[in-house]
């Protein structure tokens, strides 16, 4: 099985390879290869989860090859890469996300786009990228991954985007590329830490992991931890696009394609998410509890703040962009909190927030394909003219101002109920942001589809049928964990239970 | 020590230095080759025979490996003199990089001669030979005499060659502020080198090391002042900054192959003379300068990089990016601190050599592409890239590629290379400078991308492109196929690395 993994991560890459022998002018061709290098990982992702131990805490279908070593580190000892590809229960669930938003969102692709082919490649190039960073079990290759993401990006934002598609597109890079600063120096001292403690210099996450929760305080000192910590969180902090490192991310959404916009707000937002939880909560549990004040100070800004910020916006897909930043502070929020239901409705909060942005900036890139713009102004009364699609949206965005029944209330509630056991204080004014999203998911949401039509969208057409499939697959997930969260829950159990039994011994 | 005048049998002195002699001798019969044969001959052949005698001193290197770990440790026929002319592994790996640069610049050479009538082919061929020795013998001898000889055959050289397109003001210009700035550093240099044989009494690094231990506590403002002044003189060489004035103009107004050997070999042979004399010179009170070292590298890394973010002249941006690229192949050594012992040091020429070998083959790459698109393009900014993805998809991916390792981006060489410093730089525990080589990586993407975008997202005005002449597109893919194995597989060259015997 764990042959699967590395097909998993290595059948985009090889699409992209096969795209290069395809004729320039074949766009059919082009986007059928894409869905088959995007369809097989994602029936393999689902034959994963089948065969998956939800009782074992271990990773699982491991495949670890000899890569890279480089001696006369340390004392003659050598540094040791390997291609280590493995899954947990933490692990698992972005696994099938990334499989699930990189799958929809080829269909949603239009074959029709100039330079078809050359979108394909980067965009399967950008999917193995992400696969990777969610299955590696190596810190260097995580790494390589991540900086992997940040090139096809480039070229899809810069190629593909909106009016202002070049200055964003570097804005992406250079943020992207400095927060990969603070994650690198990271990895590479918890290496080395590890490796003075354990004697084996090595980047493999599970062996760090193991010896930091061994390693008495003589052997790695609360300061080193504190500040590594440090640099990862700074690193995180860009990375995810928080307050005050945030403005790349509303102008990203701006400006790239719809499929793109849902992979980045689905997938490529949750790399720093996934990050804090593996190498935060996993590996430096003492740091994450020093700066827990901080962490959920930061939370709080980012839920109010972004909820506040958009409020005033006037193009939804700004709006969304900043939901979702203030979304992402309720994880910040839920990691402070460190108890089982802070983390759980962090991991929740995350996997959530990825299946609406996916659905949110698919619905809202219809709009605009059909009626040519996001600004909330311009639309009106679509609820007439596309019924279905207008019914969609109000449905994601009930979602995402958590109504009950679907995966953002079971995410917030029990965020907040960690927090609260924490801080209560804080979470008290946390929870304005549930307030302030109900008001501007509401507004916008009339605005758009309420009221008069306005004459140029009377005759618009609704969804069609190949565009239906990612709407109603991504609804039915959200619903699917709204009313039976334990789908998501039995996954990341056993690894909460291992950060907790630590966080308490 | 016995210092008294010994015999010196030539069969010795060759079995040290046979590539050395086998290259003066090359460049002796084309000098007088050209004067022999009619012009025209002279003209088309003189290239090759460079070419030829490049390959047979790359062999002889490559074969003087084997040479070097069949040796017992401390072999005497390995050294000529006591130690004025040495034959080890850190010599070799370094004149393999040389060589190598020297060969893909010729390369390039008989495609730019063909197109610049002006230039006397002999005469470009055999002072790059000479230049090519220079560099040589900077890499293996532990005399400041000798040493300063192979800086100043490698200097003189150069400022012919940068100064050869005669009727070319730029490139007169260039040369001008190359020759008098150099000749300024190669007197500081050797300013300071007199101090440090005013107080070990000692020519020899090697065996003059012992006596600036001992002398370290009574005369250390002459040492360090020695240290210093030798510094700048080299600091120049390798366009470090606050030293790198120099370089942006002589690189615009070097013929774009001398351009390349510039910024490869030149530089290399730089980094070799520092590696040697200060590794040795200074080993045990390597910590009280080190902090030089580490001033430098962090400022070289910053101001490099940001100067490069204004520039649209193509051959400008590469020679501020190649300042940068200096202050990251500095931070090995500036890391170096006291106590950090033999591995550290194997560890440090390890970064090194790699770095360079990566820096070789995007750097070549890079500059046998931009000699025929802006050429094609007529002239020399970011404009000549601009749709050349339309045009020439190969030479665009081509040129893509050496822009995202000299970026860093994953698979690349240059992104293990920079991952390889981090790795040494945090190993002795340099978190900051660690930091800095990166952040300032990520500030580069912002120009390096730059050319992406031209070539990627921009339409062209022309439709048409001329196919690459041959020995460009071998230089090209040279770049290429080393750019990306040294990326996906280190290994391959890191296990070269770890059987070295780098001092014998």
């Amino acid at each position: 099985m764990g042959n699967l993994l590395t097909l998993i991560v290595l059948l985009p890459l090889l699409g992209a390879l096969v795209l290069l022998f395809v004729p320039r002018n074949a766009q059919g061709q082009a986007k059928a290869i894409a869905l088959i290098a995007t369809f097989l990982p994602l029936i393999f992702a689902g034959s994963l989860y089948a065969g998956f131990d939800s009782g074992d805490q271990a990773m699982q279908f491991a495949v670890n090859y000899d890569w890279i070593h480089i001696n006369h580190v340390f004392h003659d000892k050598a540094l040791d890469i390997d291609f280590a590809l493995g899954i947990d229960g933490l692990s698992l669930p972005f696994l099938l996300l990334t499989a699930l938003i990189t799958f929809l969102a080829v269909i949603v692709s239009k074959k029709t786009m100039h330079r078809a082919k050359e979108y394909f490649f980067w965009y399967l190039l950008l999917a193995t990228g992400l696969f990777g960073c969610f299955v590696a079990v190596d810190l260097f290759l995580f790494f390589l991954f991540l900086e992997l993401t940040l090139i096809p990006m480039y070229f899809l934002i810069g190629i593909w985007g909106g009016e202002r598609k070049g200055p964003v597109a570097v804005k992406f890079l250079v943020y992207r590329g400095i927060a990969s600063v603070g994650i690198l120096l990271a990895f590479v001292g918890l290496a080395f830490a590890a490796g003075s403690v354990s004697g084996d210099l090595t980047m493999n996450l599970v062996s760090i992991t193991d010896t930091f929760a061994k390693a008495t305080p003589d052997q790695i000192s609360d300061t080193f931890k504190t500040g590594i910590f440090l640099v990862l969180l700074i690193g995180i902090l860009i990375e995810e696009a928080f307050f005050p490192f945030h403005t790349w991310l509303p102008d990203t959404h701006e400006q790239a394609p719809t499929a793109i916009s849902m992979v980045v707000g689905g997938v490529l937002m949750k790399i720093g998410a996934y990050i804090l939880f593996r190498i935060g909560v996993g590996i430096l549990p003492d740091a994450v509890q020093h700066y827990a004040i901080l962490i959920a100070v930061l939370g709080v800004i980012n839920v109010i703040y972004a909820a506040l910020v958009a409020l005033v916006q006037r193009d939804w897909r700004k709006l969304l962009a900043f939901s979702a930043i203030s979304h992402m502070g309720v994880v910040l929020l839920g990691v402070a909190a460190m108890n089982e239901a802070g983390l759980q409705g962090a991991i929740f909060m995350t996997i959530s927030s990825g299946l609406l942005s996916g659905l949110l900036f698919l619905l809202i890139g219809l709009v605009q394909e059909r009626t040519g713009t996001t600004m909330i102004g311009a639309l009106g009364g679509l609820s007439k003219p596309m019924p279905i699609i207008a019914g969609f949206l109000l449905a994601a965005a009930l979602a995402s101002l958590g109504l009950p029944g679907m995966s953002g209330f079971i995410s917030e509630v029990m965020a907040f109920i960690g927090a609260f056991k924490a801080f209560p204080v804080i979470a008290a004014v946390g929870t304005a942001g549930i307030v302030l999203a109900a008001v501007y998911l509401l507004w916008a949401m009339q605005r758009t589809t309420y009221g008069p039509t306005t004459v140029d969208y009377e005759s618009v057409s609704d969804v069609r049928a190949l565009e239906s499939i990612p709407m109603v697959v991504l609804t039915a997930f959200v619903i699917l964990i709204g009313v039976y969260p334990a789908i998501l829950g039995d996954l990341v159990n056993q690894t909460i239970l291992g950060y907790v039994t630590r966080i308490g011994g | 020590m016995d210092n008294g005048i010994t015999t010196v049998q030539f069969s010795a002195v060759w079995h040290v230095m046979a590539p050395e002699i086998v290259l003066v001798l090359c460049g002796f019969a084309i000098l007088l080759f050209d004067l022999f044969v009619s012009k025209a001959t002279a003209r088309r052949w003189s290239p090759w025979l460079g070419v030829i005698s490049l390959v047979i001193a790359l062999v002889m290197v490559i074969y003087n490996f084997g040479v070097v770990s069949d040796a017992a440790p401390g072999d005497p026929s390995l050294q000529v003199s006591n130690m004025l002319y040495m034959l080890d592994d850190f010599g070799n790996i370094f004149k393999v990089i040389f060589i190598g640069g020297t060969l893909l610049t010729m390369l390039m050479s008989i495609d730019y001669l063909k197109h610049n009538p002006d230039i006397k082919a002999p005469e470009y061929t055999y002072l790059l030979l000479f230049a090519l020795v220079g560099a040589m013998v900077m890499a293996s001898s532990y005399d400041l005499i000798t040493l300063f000889i192979g800086l100043e055959l490698l200097s003189i050289s150069s400022y012919v060659l940068v100064a050869i397109r005669r009727n070319n003001a730029k490139s007169t210009e260039g040369a001008m502020k190359y020759l008098v700035i150099g000749s300024i550093a190669s007197a500081v240099a050797l300013y300071g080198m007199s101090f440090l044989y005013g107080v070990t009494g000692q020519t020899n690094i090697a065996i003059g090391s012992q006596y600036i231990a001992q002398m370290w506590v009574d005369m250390k403002p002459l040492l360090i002042l020695s240290f210093l002044l030798m510094l700048i003189g080299f600091g120049v060489k390798i366009a470090l900054v606050p030293f790198h004035m120099w370089a942006p103009d002589t690189y615009e107004g070097a013929p774009n192959p001398i351009t390349s050997f510039l910024s490869v070999v030149s530089k290399a042979a730089g980094f070799a003379l520092i590696l040697r004399t200060f590794v040795f010179g200074f080993a045990r009170e390597f910590n009280e300068v080190s902090i030089y070292l580490l001033v430098l590298a962090a400022v070289t890394m910053v101001v490099g990089n940001i100067a490069a973010l204004a520039q649209r002249n193509i051959k400008r941006l590469l020679a501020y990016s190649s300042v940068a690229q200096a202050g990251y192949l500095l931070v090995p050594l500036a890391v170096l601190g006291h106590g950090s012992g033999e591995d550290a040091i194997w560890l440090a020429f390890g970064e090194t050599s790699f770095y360079l070998f990566a820096y070789l083959f995007m750097t070549m790459g890079a500059f046998a592409l931009l000699t025929a698109i802006t050429r094609e393009a007529g002239n020399e900014t970011i404009d000549a890239f601009r749709g050349l993805y339309h045009r020439a998809p190969f030479q665009a991916v081509a040129m893509g590629i050496f822009m995202l390792s000299m970026a860093g981006m994953p698979i690349t060489a240059g992104f293990f290379g920079k991952f390889y410093i981090l790795v040494g730089a945090i190993n002795t525990g340099y978190f900051w400078l660690a930091g800095l080589l990166f952040l300032t990586s990520a500030i580069a993407f912002y120009y390096y991308f730059r050319v992406l975008k031209a070539m990627f997202m921009k339409d062209s005005a022309s439709q048409t492109q001329q196919p690459l002449p041959w020995s460009i597109r071998t230089v090209v893919w040279v770049g290429l196929v080393g750019t990306i194995v040294l990326g996906v597989l280190p290994n391959l060259f890191l296990d070269v690395l770890n059987t070295l015997r780098w001092f014998g």
